[in-house]
């Protein structure tokens, strides 16, 4: 099931931020990680994901490093911010929030 | 950068909103890279094909035109951010870097220009129209520093601050002393003998009590009336010879008849001293080690034409009296052989420098000598021993310091002069080591050596400057260098680099070099500039260097390790830098083995100190900047990124220095002028530096106790 583009816009900065929170990440990883773990679901583009960590990066709730890995290629890392995982805090708690109040309008209104 | 390469046309679209940030877009256009690679590479994996896994990625990453806008306005803010950074960099960081070079550097050359022009003033006179030190001063201070410069002679400027307060006997003083300095007696040029005896007579009216009138009058008498030729004693006659001859017996009379009245005054004054305490006080406070410089110079020229004429009058005395005794006028004679002595014991009263001391005590021993042997002639032999025993006890305060300089301990005045600073040091020989015993000499060898310092920080901002434009001009040379793919860019360190660069580069060694001189005990600053300045220079030098090559060598170090990371070309690491860094470890261990016991300047040794300390201060911007221009062409991006993006460090390190040193060195500068009050213009100003000062007391005080007691029997 594809989600609307704006949909996932909305979550993809949570989502980038709870990633880089688990441990530091480079954009191709992110995107793998991602595609996994929805089963394909979220089908994202490089194109939404790179303006999103430069846009959380500028913002200072991540933060970057060039490494070099050990076949030699050089991979930039986003790891999360003490400011990036206070904000994260928020919007899980946000996050909660607002699905319990959407399932319980929404799922109940299906189920009637 | 190859522009056929698929993945750098795909790069250069997608980051085509960020051109005007040039790092930021090789930074996105190398992770993008990087991902493509990355993608192509899984994709390759799976089986495709290489031109089909990499055409795969490029579609996947979306199309160039909206991945292009979207990363601009996602990176517009951190672009406004970068950019004012930047300006910053360029606009605040080297324009203020060059504003305190300009204040650190103007002090030195103000040190130079200054100390020359209070010198050349203190050579000519007090009031001199060419005197440099009285610039930007008041125009009432001026006048009464250099009088009404208009006018064509220094008396007739003096004569204008007297003219301005007419009952002020100082300034009438003062206008005398220059009118008496210009009087020749064979010159035509000067005052008139007229003019002389009017203005004379003018004085002793204002002031009737002081016989400086008096005696001038009759000193200039006597020039005219006579003349006495003074031959040096001939082999196997053990006295000098004298040829005394009467020209104007009369005017000799008139003359001889003022010097009695002259004697008989209740005091003999100058107003040399009170003068120069009233200018003194009018000039600014002193702050700076040039203020005392200038004051020295200033109070050094301060004129004592009555000195020599005084001197004169009391060797006339005895050929007066002997002319007089020949006569027949016993009694006038015996009256005018008693006239050395209040000369002299007045002329110690109002000395206030060790010249009119020895001049006091010469007219005291040869004038009463002379007077005693006459008294022989005419009969009166137990006067002529009162008169000596007399003379003996006002002259032995003289006596025992002349004493003790010829039998004081030389290896002790080698030590004073090692511990005092250069002005009081140098007068360790003409004034004795039991002096200089007495006072605290620490305070003249810091004061110089914190002036030195100084001098120190001016070098270590200059370095930093010099090697930031060496750094423009590498920058320019491969902006415009051919096969240099792009113009060099401004790299900025991250804040926390920046800080680690400055701390570990500018303050760290500050510090370091802070406790070294001043807590360790180790910097052998109890030895004066001339014992140990060529190791003092070398530290300084030393400590300029370390700053720049610090400051060079993490900047460098921080942008190279980015330049690495936007895939530019970098050269491997200089092989040069591990022996310079040894060579300054080198350097610094032998400072510390060197004691300070090489007279600077007599010395092949401590020279090589200063020189090799010169060649670091100019070959480390040399060798920095010739390595930033000569790389090799593919290098040229890299090389003209680290020479542009140094400069800011540089410039901040500049301002560290001068702003953090200069302000904290002027301070104690400023603390140690402060306590030197020799020359703040106080009314008991005896002498022009405190060592002179603290001799010319003691015997000041010595005489006049000599001259209360009642006189010994022979």
């Amino acid at each position: 099931m594809a989600f609307e583009g704006d949909l996932v816009r909305s979550v993809a900065e949570p989502i980038v931020l709870r990633l880089v929170g688990e441990r530091p990440m480079y954009g191709y990883e992110i995107i793998k990680v991602v595609n996994e773990r929805t089963d394909g679901a979220f089908e994202w583009k490089e194109g939404t994901l790179y303006p999103c960590l430069h846009r959380l990066e500028g913002g200072g709730l991540i933060a970057s490093e060039w490494r070099t890995a050990e076949n030699g290629r050089r991979r930039k890392y986003y790891a999360i911010t003490r400011k990036g995982a206070a904000l994260l805090r928020e919007k899980v708690e946000e996050w909660s929030s607002f699905s319990v109040a959407v399932n319980s309008l929404l799922l109940t209104c299906v189920g009637a | 950068m190859d522009a056929t390469d698929p993945i750098y046309r795909f790069t250069e679209a997608v980051t085509s909103e960020l051109k005007d940030d040039a790092e930021l877009r090789l930074d996105v256009s190398a992770e993008v890279r990087s991902h493509i690679e990355e993608a192509a590479a899984a994709l390759r994996a799976e089986g495709k094909g290489e031109a089909e896994s990499l055409e795969l990625a490029l579609k996947a990453f979306g199309s160039p035109a909206e991945v292009a806008g979207a990363l601009g306005a996602a990176n517009r803010r951190r672009m406004r951010l970068r950019a004012l950074a930047r300006l910053a960099a360029r606009a605040v960081l080297v324009p203020a870097a060059l504003v305190v070079a300009l204040v650190v550097c103007r002090r030195h050359v103000r040190l130079v220009g200054e100390a020359g022009a209070w010198l050349s003033l203190g050579s000519s006179g007090v009031g001199s129209p060419s005197g440099g030190g009285s610039r930007g001063l008041a125009e009432e201070t001026r006048f009464l520093l250099h009088g009404d410069e208009s006018r064509p002679t220094q008396a007739g400027r003096q004569r204008a601050i007297w003219q301005a307060h007419p009952e002020n006997k100082v300034y009438f003083g003062n206008y005398v002393t220059h009118l008496v300095q210009e009087y020749s007696a064979e010159s035509e040029g000067g005052p008139s003998l007229e003019m002389m005896e009017e203005e004379l007579g003018q004085g002793e009216g204002l002031d009737p009590e002081n016989g400086r009138y008096p005696l001038l009058l009759a000193s200039l008498w006597a020039e005219r009336a006579c003349t006495l030729e003074e031959r040096e004693a001939e082999e196997g006659n053990g006295e000098p010879q004298a040829a005394f001859a009467v020209k104007d017996r009369a005017l000799l009379g008139r003359a001889m008849a003022k010097v009695l009245e002259g004697a008989e005054k209740p005091y003999l004054r100058t107003y040399s001293k009170e003068m120069l305490c009233e200018r003194l006080r009018a000039l600014p406070p002193a702050r700076r080690l040039e203020d005392q410089i200038g004051r020295v110079a200033w109070a050094a020229g301060t004129l004592l034409p009555d000195c020599a004429r005084h001197r004169h009058l009391a060797k006339l005395i005895p050929h007066c009296a002997a002319l007089l005794a020949s006569e027949g006028k016993a009694a006038e004679a015996e009256a005018l052989l008693g006239a050395w002595e209040p000369l002299g014991v007045k002329m110690g009263e109002d000395a206030f420098t060790l010249v009119e001391i020895l001049v006091a005590g010469a007219v005291i021993q040869a004038g009463s000598e002379a007077s005693a042997t006459e008294l022989e002639k005419l009969g009166r032999g137990e006067r002529a021993a009162a008169m000596r025993a007399r003379a003996k006890q006002l002259a032995a305060p003289l006596e025992a310091w002349k004493a003790g300089r010829k039998t004081f301990d030389h290896d002790q005045e080698r030590r004073l002069i090692q511990e005092a600073g250069v002005l009081d040091g140098m007068l360790v020989p003409a004034i004795g080591a039991d002096t200089l015993k007495e006072i605290d000499l620490d305070r003249g060898r810091t004061l110089e050596q914190t002036v030195v310092e100084d001098l120190g920080v001016t070098v270590c901002v200059l370095m930093l400057l010099a090697v930031a434009l060496g750094g423009l001009v590498a920058a320019l040379r491969w902006r415009w260098a051919r096969g240099v793919p792009a113009a060099p860019l401004l790299v900025l360190p991250g804040w926390r680099t920046s800080v680690r660069i400055l701390a570990l580069g500018t303050i760290v060694p500050l510090g370091v070099f802070y406790v070294y001189t001043r807590w360790s005990g180790l910097a052998g600053r109890e030895y004066s500039l001339g014992f140990l300045g060529h190791r003092f220079g070398l530290e300084l030098c030393l400590l300029a260097t370390t700053i720049v090559g610090l400051t060079v060598a993490m900047t460098t170090s921080a942008v190279r390790r980015r330049c690495d990371e936007l895939g530019l070309e970098v050269p491997p690491r200089s092989r040069w830098a591990p022996p310079l860094w040894g060579a300054l470890a080198v350097l610094w261990v032998l400072c510390l083995v060197q004691r300070g016991q090489i007279p600077l300047g007599h010395n092949l040794g401590a020279m090589a100190y200063l020189w090799v300390g010169g060649m670091l201060v100019v070959l480390l911007p040399v060798m920095v900047v010739a390595r930033w221009l000569t790389g090799r062409r593919e290098h040229g991006l890299y090389l003209g990124t680290i020479a542009r993006s140094v400069i800011p460090a540089l410039a901040a390190a500049a301002i560290l220095v001068g702003g953090l040193a200069h302000p904290y060195l002027g301070e104690a500068e400023a603390r140690l002028v402060a306590q030197e009050t020799t020359l703040s213009g106080r009314d008991d100003l005896v002498g022009f530096t405190r060592v002179e000062a603290l001799l010319v007391d003691r015997l000041k005080r010595q005489l006049a106790e000599a001259a209360a007691q009642p006189p010994s029997t022979p």
